[in-house]
């Protein structure tokens, strides 16, 4: 007996703490997002050229590199205060010893290279608190230490980690803490300014702290949170003076890069947000993307290190992502830790400092494709990138972006329906919209004619074909016998408050016609979700779930008609559950035929037409609301205050009853969950023995 | 429900207990009592006569000769025509400048044991501290050979035997007679880890089978990686691992090797090999000496890493299986090649008699065919009146198979290798494989039937696929609740995708269930009748040709036995011609045809270059074609290293657009266009050429250093490819930049540019 309270024991635990199998984050395979922000598999864009390992090319723990002509420096980041040079073909070259007044200069912590254009080296090193200069040969010529301006806080620390200078020989320098900005000094080593600050992004939070601080002493003041603008961690110049920062993981997700002009302000125009999409939790933590060096090509690609996974991401010049490679390991073309990144023609250079390596990157004839066409693209040449779209095609038919391509092609070209065909493979609704515009007025052009014809004809047809009905019937007055109960939900529709006055005494109300009502609003939401035309569905049909829909439209309906019923005895409403059901499904007519004329306009109109959507949509929705009020007012023979004060209660019931059905389906799920591990372990303990 | 009075209580305890028995009782019923172990026999070994001198023993064979140290347990191995000497372990008098204290006892033992001690912990321990010194184990002369019997001090016995025969030496660790205590458990044993050592001022390489092969120079300095450690055939599906590898290479055949200057061994594990795993470590990083050895795994071991539900930590769990594995032996065969044969060549081919030998290697090669797999079906979410279901949609259907067989052959691909693969409902509802009943969608029986008659008449090869590893829903007659593989704690192993970006579980797809090995003999016998009815009588056997997982319930197959029932359910098949995907070595025997085999290592950063020892072992006794160029994320190096291995095309279509994939599961399937059509057969043409200048010839050597490669054939053929962007001069022959040139007795016979696409 005892045993088996252990056992429950066991499997109560189990229940309430469950096991997690994890996986470590890392994986090695390129992907892309596609329109669902869903990382797609792709080829390998870059393949490794080859691996320089430490110890064969005397460098050690590699923190910097950089090209000067086609030789390549690499800075030790250790204390031997040293540069490795290699020639083109990566042979060795010779070291730059730093030497200061004939003795060995020591490096504490260096970080940063920099060739200036007078060919002098400028170095950085963290915890010496410095920038030195030195020449090609290695002599120490000047150290730049903590600018002395009041604009520097005495507080904070000065810790350089990353310099650069610009065509003015100007130097940008980044200090460890310096959330003002980057510290650029003139090239005499004079302070000039902070460059580039970053604001303070207003948040929610931030607005609530600063209602607060009203109310707040001086000394609260004090100890309160401060709000500081997000510092960079790391930059490059590109040859126009372009400077390009990276922010880390804790700016905004469209900010974590950043191109700034020489005026200091951001002008990357990118539609999306940088980094990795979708991801999740794992042990406990949440990972997200850490940008921590950048570089930029010749063409103006922008390739980025993310410190989380150990990836490297490569975007456009216009910030629209190519592809992520990468990732954790130990084999060519993953890494450990990396430090920088920079490139070579079309080659990149990655320097990982737990792995004391460089890897040497390469595009393969998938990534050259992708370079060549988007460069074509981006520059207006949709013609030109035709072929090279294609081959990417050819070779991986997820690129999204390919498709957007050909279309874009087809689309100068005037071909209409096949930029609709392509842009619709891509998912740029935007691109589709606009295709469709011109397809539809070329459509329209071509057949207006018999498309006027048509409609003269018919109206004039309808006109004498109801002359003639109206003539053989007569005008009928729909209130009154007993066999026009259809036509009479007309009639509540377009006079509710009489009509469902009327309803209560005269009983023309059909439950079949309700039931009716509200079968078709389930069908009609189907419709809508799954039939709209392109341009305004983001639904695909895997999304698409029948007991959900079921339950946000007819269930949700059934619950509200209950709850209201049952409140009508607390409010002395006259109304029976019948009634209300029937008055409720009445009063959905207006916003189901709105729905089906947003199907059919949906598939005629263009994003910029959307707005006639939206009113119909309004306008049904309106009209039914009205129609609940009017409803269950004339109904429950309510008050107008009484009337409002039920609607809001029913409302509020349905949250309850929500609530409940959510308690009772967790207690499912748990309950599932004990008798699993109870079989569980009355399997294990057969097996095993008690 | 309100429970107003105490009978009611007691009625609703009655309802769910019977509810349950009535749910559960059966199935734990059937599990209990159905027995799954097929018997084993334990055996018992030669005990010899122990002696207690102290002198040198030796054991002499013609070729060999083995000096025994009885006091230190250590040996030397010395090969008679070079006087080569292959020692146990380093010399006594070695002082090792990188080695920690505990790896300097390692470094004199001849075991390493990993044993449990709890839940959390491993513990190591060596044969000398443990043994040795304590002078706590038996030395015994065999006919052949000698048996040493260590008694650790941690209260376990483990047996060693020491064969030799003619040119080899067979080392076995005696499973069936190794005694342990209830506390602690042996996990692993480290097998002669040291054994030919090599230290930093000799020449050599070592050789690992990872994916195609792949060479670790000695001393190559590269300290700053982790070592060499992979699970041979492997990991174990079943048991979750942690480490996630780029390119996910294995190790296919059970081979490792290490070459001197002075001879070469080439060590093959013959028992033992579904439960073994090969390491190998430079000089530097634990020891100054560049090694490679294998561990036996004595019993499964699962590292649960769990977060603790309450506190949000993390920590591992270790559960351990409560039966060692079963097997008699674990058993490794060194042999001594030197000469012309101490090469990656004399490895492979000293690997390949072996398995001629053993009768694995029987069938002959094929004539060289443009291999092509075809997609028929894929599961497709459908809307009908807005209600979304899902249904099949066709690929690929059986008529239009039958044109780009046709359009393949006009264009002068004369010989075609054909699998077919999503023939039946099966493969897109997620079941287990081993139906071939049409789609109906691809045209039904009827044209399964033409298509049938189509390939029989031109003679083409055409294996329908068939794979019966894993499964994500019950389904002929398969369970995935009963017929799965279990994890030590005794759940159903579920095997989830993971996400591209994160690498977390992707718990939106349903995860799949691999079938356990008892279930073979049903899913092979279920392969075969539907096979019979609809007229097909050859097969392509999917991931399980490649993947080996055990059943870690009690009673159940584990990995070690997962390859005798899954070859003796194979031996029913014999009537069938099988394809098999990058088969590991023991599926040898079974195949006609080999696809996918790995092209290239997995590219660690230790190794120093890659082998094809894979193709080397199989050219001129099987055919092999490399994996679809145009469905994996490959090299743009692909077609040189075809040339280099020899290996077929292999290429992968759809008939219809490939932009239907989108949205379907196949989406990872991203580059089957049939534009790639062209490309494949001018590749086909290209490697007819070449291959008809070889024929069935053996490679007997192949070197190479990742830019320019030789491959020297036994019919006097040599092959060099160039992988760099010049031409490149020997003597007279000019290979071209990123080509290939075939020669004979000095003449050049053929020569070309790879073939790749046009931009």
């Amino acid at each position: 007996m005892k045993k088996l309270i252990v056992v429950l024991l066991m499997v109560c635990i189990s229940v309430f703490s469950p096991l997690t199998v994890l996986g470590s984050p890392g994986t090695g395979k390129a992907y892309t997002y596609d329109h669902k922000d869903q990382a797609t598999a792709i080829p390998d864009p870059y393949e490794v050229k080859t691996v320089l390992n430490g110890d064969k090319f005397s460098f050690s723990k590699p923190v910097d590199m950089l090209y000067k002509g086609n030789e390549l420096y690499i800075l030790n980041g250790d204390t031997s205060g040293k540069i490795v040079v290699l020639n083109e073909d990566f042979t060795f070259n010779r070291f730059i010893s730093f030497i200061k007044d004939g003795k060995p200069y020591k490096t504490q912590e260096p970080k940063s290279l920099w060739i200036d254009s007078d060919e002098t080296i400028l170095v950085a090193d963290r915890s010496r608190k410095l920038v030195f200069r030195i020449t090609p040969q290695g002599e120490v010529i000047k150290e730049y230490e903590k600018p002395k301006t009041d604009l520097m806080d005495e507080n904070t620390d000065y810790l350089p980690y990353k310099v650069i200078t610009d065509r003015m020989r100007r130097i940008y320098i980044m200090s460890e803490g310096e959330y003002r900005g980057i510290i650029q000094l003139d090239k005499d080593g004079e302070f000039v300014s902070f460059f580039g600050a970053k604001s303070v992004a207003v948040t929610g939070t931030l607005l609530i702290d600063m209602l607060w601080r009203n109310f707040m002493t001086e000394a609260q003041i004090k100890n309160s949170k401060r709000y500081l603008p997000v510092e960079y961690n790391n930059m490059t110049i590109d040859d126009r003076g372009f400077i390009y920062t990276t922010s880390g993981s804790a700016s905004q997700p469209s900010k974590y890069i950043s191109k700034i002009n020489s005026k200091g302000s951001d002008v990357l125009d990118s539609s999306g947000n940088f980094g990795d999409y979708n991801l999740g939790s794992f042990m406990g933590t949440w990972y997200k993307t850490n940008f921590k060096a950048i570089t930029v090509d010749d063409y103006g690609y922008i390739s980025v290190l993310d410190k989380t996974w150990n990836r490297i991401f490569q975007y456009s010049r216009e910030g629209e992502l190519l592809y992520v490679l990468g990732g954790n390991g130990s084999q060519e073309g993953t890494f450990s830790e990396i430090t920088e990144i920079i490139s070579k023609d079309d080659k990149l250079l990655v320097c990982d400092i737990s792995l004391n390596n460089i890897t040497v990157l390469k595009p393969t004839s998938f990534g050259k494709d992708i370079r060549k066409a988007n460069l074509l693209f981006e520059s207006g040449l949709f013609q030109e990138s035709i072929q090279p779209w294609k081959s990417v095609l050819k070779q991986c038919s997820n690129y999204e972006a390919a498709y957007v391509g050909i279309g874009k092609s087809h689309y100068v070209q005037k071909q209409y329906k096949e930029a609709m065909k392509y842009y619709k493979l891509g998912y740029s609704k935007a691109d589709y919209s606009q295709a469709f515009q011109r397809y539809r007025s070329q459509v329209m052009r071509d057949s207006f004619p018999t498309v006027m014809t048509f409609l003269v004809v018919a109206l004039v047809a309808g006109t004498i074909i109801l002359r003639l009905v109206r003539k053989k019937f007569g005008s009928r007055k729909l209130v009154l016998d007993e066999s026009g109960k259809i036509l009479y939900l007309f009639h509540v529709l377009a006079h509710p408050s009489d009509g469902y006055q009327e309803l209560r005494y005269n009983k023309k109300y059909s439950l079949f016609l309700a039931n009716f009502l509200a079968l078709s609003w389930f069908i009609i939401e189907a419709c809508y979700f799954n039939y709209r035309g392109f341009i305004f569905n983001n639904n695909t049909p895997d999304d698409f779930n029948l007991v959900s829909l079921f339950a946000t439209t007819v269930g949700m309906g059934m619950v509200f008609c209950l709850c209201n019923w049952l409140l009508s005895t607390f409010f002395e409403g006259k109304g029976g559950l019948k009634q209300v059901w029937i008055y409720f499904c009445y009063a959905l007519a207006p916003v189901l035929a709105a729905m089906i004329i947003e199907i059919f306009l949906s598939r005629v109109l263009t994003l910029d037409e959307s707005m006639f959507i939206n009113y119909i949509h309004v306008i049904g929705l309106v009209w039914t609301v009205l129609l609940i009020m009017v409803a269950m007012g004339q109904l429950h023979q309510y008050s107008l205050s009484r009337n409002i004060f039920s609607l809001v209660a029913s409302v509020i019931g349905i949250f309850v009853v929500l609530f409940l059905v959510f308690l009772m389906y967790n207690l499912f799920i748990q309950f599932k969950y004990f008798i699993e591990s109870f079989v569980k372990e009355l399997l294990y303990r057969s097996e095993v023995g008690f | 429900m309100i429970i107003r009075h105490k009978h009611n209580i007691k009625a609703f305890i009655y309802t769910i207990t019977i509810t349950c028995i009535l749910l559960f009782g059966g199935p734990v019923g059937c599990s209990s009592n159905t027995d799954k172990s097929i018997p084993f026999e334990k055996k018992s070994f030669e005990k010899g006569s122990i002696t207690k001198s102290t002198e040198t023993m030796v054991v002499e064979t013609e070729s060999l000769r083995m000096n025994f140290n009885p006091v230190k347990c250590t040996f030397d191995l010395i090969v008679k025509d070079t006087e080569a000497i292959w020692s146990s372990n380093p010399p006594d008098e070695w002082k090792d400048p990188y080695a920690a204290s505990i790896t300097k006892t390692d470094l004199k033992s001849q075991l390493l044991v990993t044993y449990k001690i709890d839940n959390t912990k491993m513990r190591n321990t060596n044969s000398v501290v443990s043994s040795v010194n304590k002078k706590t184990f038996t030395v015994a002369r065999l006919k052949n050979g000698i048996r040493v019997d260590y008694t650790f001090r941690e209260g376990f016995v483990i047996p060693v035997m020491y064969e030799l025969f003619d040119d080899s030496m067979e080392v076995s660790i005696l499973f069936s007679e190794i005694e342990e205590t209830t506390e602690q458990q042996i996990n692993e044993i480290k097998l002669l880890p040291y054994f030919g050592a090599a230290s930093e001022s000799e020449k050599g390489y070592l050789f690992v089978p990872d994916g195609s092969g792949a060479i670790i120079d000695f001393n190559n300095k590269k300290t700053d990686y982790p070592v060499y450690d992979k699970m041979v055939y492997g990991n174990d599906q079943t048991l979750p691992s942690d480490i996630v590898t780029t390119r996910a290479e294995q190790i296919h055949f059970p081979v490792f090797g290490m070459k001197k200057e002075n001879g070469a061994f080439v060590a093959v594990i013959e028992d033992g090999d579904g439960f073994a795993r090969i390491q190998a470590s430079v000089a530097g990083k634990n020891a100054a000496f560049n090694t490679v050895y294998s561990t036996a795994i004595y019993r499964a071991v699962e590292r649960l890493n769990v977060l603790n539900g309450s506190l949000g930590t993390a920590g591992a769990v270790l559960y351990s299986a409560e039966d060692p594995v079963r097997t008699n032996s674990y058993r490794v065969r060194y042999t001594f090649l030197s000469g012309q044969d101490s090469s990656i060549g004399g490895m492979a081919k000293s690997y390949r008699n072996r398995l001629i030998e053993q009768k694995a290697l029987t069938a002959s090669e094929k004539e060289t065919a443009l291999y092509i797999d075809i997609y028929g079906g894929v599961k497709k979410a459908k809307s009908f009146l807005g209600i979304r279901y899902d249904g099949g949609e066709s690929l690929t259907s059986f008529s239009q198979t039958r044109d780009l067989l046709d359009d393949l052959r006009r264009e002068g691909a004369d010989s075609l290798v054909v699998g077919f693969r999503n023939l039946s409902r099966d493969s897109y509802k997620g079941k287990p494989e081993t139906s071939f009943k049409p789609l109906s969608e691809l045209g039904g029986k009827k044209g399964l039937d033409k298509l049938l008659d189509y390939v029989k008449e031109n003679e083409i090869p055409f294996y329908a696929y068939s794979d019966f590893y894993s499964f994500e829903k019950s389904g002929n007659s398969l369970s995935k609740y009963f017929n799965v593989c279990k994890t030590l704690d005794l759940g159903a192993a579920q095997v989830y995708y993971k996400k591209l970006n994160t690498n977390i579980q992707n718990k939106t797809r349903d995860p799949f269930y691999l079938l356990y090995p008892t279930g073979y003999q049903k899913a092979v016998s279920n392969m075969i009748k539907s096979a019979d009815n609809n007229k097909i009588d050859a097969i392509h056997l999917g991931d399980i040709s490649s993947r080996l997982a055990g059943d870690y319930s009690r009673g159940g197959l584990q990995r070690d036995q997962a390859i005798n029932a899954l070859k003796s359910a194979l031996d029913m098949a014999a009537d069938k011609s099988l394809m098999l995907k990058s088969p590991n070595s023991y599926l040898l025997e079974y195949a006609d045809y080999i696809t996918d085999l790995p092209m290239t290592s997995e590219k660690n950063l230790l190794f120093d270059r890659d082998v094809p020892f894979l193709q080397m072992v199989l050219k001129g006794s099987l055919s092999y074609a490399a994996y679809s160029a145009n469905l994996n994320s490959t090299s743009d190096d692909l077609f040189l290293h075809q040339v280099e291995s020899m290996s077929q095309i292999h290429y992968s279509f759809i008939s219809d657009n490939p932009s239907d994939l989108l949205n379907t599961d196949m989406v990872d399937l991203y580059g089957l266009s049939l534009a790639q059509r062209e490309l494949a057969v001018a590749q086909y043409k290209a490697m007819l050429a070449i291959s008809q200048t070889v024929n069935n010839a053996y490679i007997d050597e192949y070197s190479g250093d990742g830019s320019v490669s030789e491959i020297k054939y036994s019919n006097g053929v040599t092959i060099y490819v160039n992988f760099t962007n010049e031409n490149v001069e020997f003597g007279e022959i000019s290979i071209p930049s990123r080509g290939y040139a075939v020669v004979r007795n000095g003449k050049m016979l053929l020569s070309g540019n790879e073939v790749r696409q046009n931009d």
